[in-house]
């Protein structure tokens, strides 16, 4: 058996930054972890980190575009919080080395993204998450924080009563996948969940083998309720065999997508009139499965994304990564041939149901980073959204003093008894091509949230955010 | 399922005459589609049946477990895998995991060259699997676990001597001063994170170091990707040259960037194209400027 204060399951970006900040309160810290934590796919991220940081920009102007990017469902508090605070912690990560790209005066860059009102996505070339994973994994080998690489945690220890309200989280258990040796972990203040996506749960995802949402599972059978769960964002430019992404720049640049008729069935089938390729991503996704679905796509599976009108001098000047993703994973050569590319599942908007403080409803269980649900973002996350959600919501578990958060609340019904899932071997995933014959047979296996109450209220505010 | 559609076509048309034109368009798309459906049938078994030994892929596998008392000593299994076009070598590994033998083991996780986990030693050459072109090699494919460290399982090597070489350098940015204000972040240069940039790509997969004969015969040497570690932070001009003497010192040290011999072998491997061995030489170079003091 272990002993620690504070126990992090996962150690990607959410976890390495919950970890760094429990340790700097004073308490004895451990992160077990699947995988080493440099193999997280935090790494994977791309894009950037929004933060208000310049002239001209402010927090509000960035809480308002991550509210409307969500379709307004975000809730309002956690969107203030975290709009206010991600200038603070992007410059952090600055103080802490991370090799951010830069301008002519030295300062960090800022670029433009989707759905923003100003160019504010501070990045580090197109790794800006592999430079953010390796940077707080630096801090933490320089705090000396322990980490139990390569264990698995397979449940946590939660006490048995009734209402889930009224449990404790008093550690977990785990194994060490080389040895197979089965140990206790003991938190004595708590136990965070940072254990990121659940993209395996889709057959053709951008999410790591490893991404299969085991603290999600582990908080719901700990009593815990999942929100948002329906919220999945689809990437449209994702390769066929891999799912490996490639990026919205190409259609930037001015990559055309085409169907096996060789229509650009962006404009010649009225998906989006005005933006072509470079509407949203819900929208370019629908529309490329509507065309497969149509019986117009290729191999009945995918569409073709053509960057080759573009010139071979400004694909290699600026594209140039992309040339190598498509020869390395799919064997095409961007510059002679279209790229095949279809949707594929990328994010989980939805998870453990938190308040902005990383509380679950069991005490002494916290969530942070992709697997929680703090609210941020809504039905839709904006791109560069999702690091700065983990920089600055991973940490307030390790600041918040425990029992003043959750009020005590009118009890509620325990969750019905559960029924068993029909496909639960992992291999038989479902496909995020869905059809009307596969659809009902999955949604019926579902239940209704059994805590709707489980959540702070949020202010009055959130009327004011509806009108602007 | 789309005998299905056809059958809730027909019963629709049935039932309402308004519908039937709606129902002929869709029918037409259908049977178009259901023709050019049966068309790349016919071409793909005709393809299958003239190429049928081409579209497989034969792999020779180093399979080792010391706890099961048949697979004690090494041996080499070869499995037979179907090949499609962009087939990876960690494409060829899961499938033989999934469809011959669930023991087979090895590490692996983002399968987009970023996490580092599947560093393999294929065709006699360190290579990440998830960035092997199968079609880029001759078969059959020889796949074993990287050379120069011990061997779990399978093709899973221990880790722990890289690791513990990669945090010899003590590998955290530490700066002689920070600005005072929260909100204010240092200067850098452009030029400064561009001498940097290829030395922060570092994925840790260790391919350097199982190419390096030097690190295979010193095990105290650091190795190529902890010396490039060192780099990255000594050629930062955020961390003030009194940091950047400490840091000399641990890289200068007798197992430290003397041991290199230029043989270029951890660049040559390096899937992420870092150029490792000028970095150890540029150290060396500072080294000697610093010792030295000739201007």
């Amino acid at each position: 058996m272990y002993e620690y204060d504070v126990i992090v399951v996962g150690a990607g970006g959410a976890g390495l930054r919950a970890a760094i900040a429990a340790h700097e309160e004073g308490a004895d810290v451990a992160l077990v972890t699947k995988l080493h934590p440099v193999r997280s796919h935090t790494g994977a991220a791309e894009g950037g980190i929004n933060a208000a940081l310049r002239e001209g920009d402010d927090w509000e102007l960035h809480a308002y575009d991550t509210m409307k990017g969500a379709d307004y469902l975000s809730d309002a508090p956690a969107v203030d919080t975290f709009a206010k605070d991600a200038p603070k912690e992007v410059v952090q990560l600055e103080h802490w080395g991370m090799p951010f790209s830069r301008e002519d005066d030295g300062r960090v860059s800022q670029r433009p993204f989707g759905g923003l009102s100003f160019p504010r996505t501070t990045y580090a070339g197109a790794e800006t998450g592999h430079h953010l994973l390796h940077t707080m994994y630096e801090q933490v080998v320089k705090r000396g924080i322990d980490v139990f690489d390569e264990w698995y945690v397979m449940n946590l220890a939660v006490t048995d009563e009734d209402d889930p309200e009224e449990r404790t989280c008093h550690g977990c258990v785990a194994y060490d996948i080389k040895s197979g040796e089965v140990e206790g972990f003991r938190a004595q203040n708590g136990v965070i969940l940072a254990t990121g996506g659940l993209g395996q749960v889709y057959d053709h995802t951008t999410n790591a083998v490893a991404n299969t949402g085991d603290g999600a599972a582990m908080a719901y059978r700990a009593g815990v309720p999942l929100e948002d769960m329906e919220m999945i964002q689809f990437h449209p430019t994702t390769l066929p065999s891999t799912g490996v992404l490639i990026s919205e720049g190409v259609r930037g640049e001015g990559g055309i997508l085409y169907n096996d008729n060789e229509e650009r069935f962006m404009f010649e089938h009225g998906y989006a009139n005005n933006d072509g390729e470079l509407a949203s991503r819900d929208v370019v996704s629908r529309a490329e499965l509507t065309e497969v679905n149509e019986g117009r796509g290729i191999e009945d599976e995918y569409v073709h994304l053509d960057m080759r009108h573009l010139g071979e001098e400004r694909i290699l000047d600026r594209l140039e990564n992309i040339l190598h993703l498509a020869e390395d994973f799919e064997g095409v050569d961007g510059l002679d041939e279209p790229m095949p590319v279809k949707p594929g599942q990328h994010y989980a908007m939805g998870g453990i149901e938190c308040n902005e403080n990383g509380e679950t409803c069991v005490e002494g269980l916290y969530a942070a980073g992709e697997t929680a649900c703090v609210s941020l973002h809504g039905a839709n996350r904006l791109g560069g959204n999702a690091l700065p959600e983990l920089l600055v919501f991973a940490p307030a578990p390790a600041s918040t003093p425990p029992a003043a958060i959750w009020p005590p609340r009118a009890s509620t019904p325990a969750p019905p008894p559960r029924a068993k899932l029909a496909n639960s071997t992992p291999r038989s995933r479902p496909g995020c091509w869905r059809t009307p014959k596969t659809t009902p047979s999955r949604t019926g296996v579902l239940w209704p949230n059994p805590n709707p109450s489980c959540r702070t209220p949020s202010s009055a505010n959130v009327t004011a955010w509806r009108n602007c | 399922m789309s005998t299905q559609k056809q059958k809730q076509t027909e019963e629709s048309s049935e039932e309402t005459a308004i519908e039937t034109e709606t129902s002929s368009h869709q029918q037409r798309r259908l049977d178009e589609k259901a023709a050019r459906k049966a068309d790349r049938e016919a071409q793909r078994q005709a393809a299958e049946e003239s190429l049928d030994d081409e579209e497989t892929v034969k792999l020779k596998v180093f399979r080792f477990d010391p706890e099961v008392p048949e697979k004690e000593e090494p041996r080499f299994d070869t499995f037979v895998v179907p090949f499609h076009k962009g087939m990876t070598v960690l494409d060829a590994l899961i499938y033989a995991r999934d469809h011959y033998d669930s023991s087979l083991t090895f590490r692996h996780s983002c399968q987009q060259a970023i996490c580092g986990s599947d560093a393999l030693f294929v065709n006699g050459r360190q290579r990440l699997g998830c960035k092997t072109q199968l079609a880029d090699l001759d078969g059959p494919v020889r796949i074993e676990p990287l050379p120069h460290a011990e061997v779990v399982k399978d093709l899973v090597v221990d880790m722990e001597h890289f690791y513990d070489q990669m945090e010899a350098v003590e590998p955290f940015f530490d700066a002689d001063e920070l600005p005072d204000d929260e909100l204010e972040e240092q200067r850098q240069d452009r030029q400064n994170r561009e001498k940097i940039k290829m030395s922060t790509r570092c994925i840790w997969c260790g391919a350097c170091m199982s190419s390096c004969n030097i690190a295979a015969g010193d095990n105290e040497y650091l190795g190529p990707a902890a010396i490039n570690k060192a780099y990255r932070f000594a050629m930062d001009e955020r961390e003030g040259e009194d940091r950047k003497e400490e840091r000399m010192r641990i890289v200068e040290q007798e197992h430290g960037v003397w041991r290199c011999q230029t043989q270029f072998s951890c660049t040559e491997v390096c899937p992420k194209d870092i150029p490792l061995t000028e970095h150890i030489q540029e150290l060396k170079r500072e080294a000697v400027k610093n010792n030295l003091k000739f201007w």
